[in-house]
């Protein structure tokens, strides 16, 4: 199994485990860092965080409801 | 190059390496690719985690309109990277050219954009069905 895939793996794990969370892991270890109900408290953890040796992987369960997205800039 | 992706969480999103080219910070974010957005974009929120700050008064700042309506957006330097899907280990496979994406105030979704900016870099993108399930087949 490729990097990729077993990083899907682990980030489709944790979207699952922390449903009505922001989840930061460790791209290299795959461990759960931190998880916030918000941005703020996130990005506020996210600063405090020590011993993370690969990139911060920050993701929030992808809602099963469709999506409609359509965004166009206006000049 | 041909990458081939599979969906996330049964969508076409896919993990990206997202820099802040001001502060250098590195993130693995999952972005939707989405052929209905002009500009690759953000909710608004996630600037923060970038540690920038959409009201200060160096963020450019535009208008944007969607399904939602006509909404605030704010322009930060970050660039996009797609990650290697096929090797043993964390690799970038290639990197955008694009040095911005728009930070939107009324986006209120759980993940990125990859919109038509960067969808135009690559030579064709395939979504198609396999024996193991959906991917995205993107040429570079």
């Amino acid at each position: 199994m490729s990097y990729y895939e077993q990083l899907v793996k682990h980030v489709e794990r944790s979207m699952n485990r922390h449903p009505s969370s922001t989840v930061v892991m460790d791209s290299d270890t795959f461990k759960v860092l931190a998880t916030g109900k918000s941005a703020k408290t996130l990005a506020r953890r996210l600063r405090k965080v020590k011993g993370a040796q690969g990139i911060p992987v920050v993701f929030q369960r992808i809602s099963d409801n469709a999506v409609w997205i359509l965004t166009q800039r206006i000049p | 190059m041909t990458l081939t992706y599979p969906f996330l969480a049964g969508k076409p999103t896919i993990l990206v390496s997202v820099e802040c080219l001001l502060s250098g910070k590195t993130y693995i974010i999952p972005m939707l690719i989405d052929t209905g957005c002009d500009e690759t974009s953000f909710p608004a929120h996630c600037a923060a985690t970038f540690g920038h700050n959409n009201n200060d008064r160096r963020v450019k700042k535009t208008w944007c309109s969607g399904v939602g309506g006509r909404s605030r957006s704010y322009l930060h330097s970050v660039q996009v990277s797609l990650l290697h899907p096929g090797l043993a280990r964390h690799s970038i496979a290639w990197t955008s050219h694009l040095p911005k994406a728009a930070f939107i105030e009324n986006l209120h979704c759980t993940f990125g954009l990859l919109g038509m900016d960067i969808i135009n870099e690559w030579k064709s993108l395939l979504l198609k069905k396999t024996r193991r399930g959906r991917r995205i087949v993107i040429r570079l």
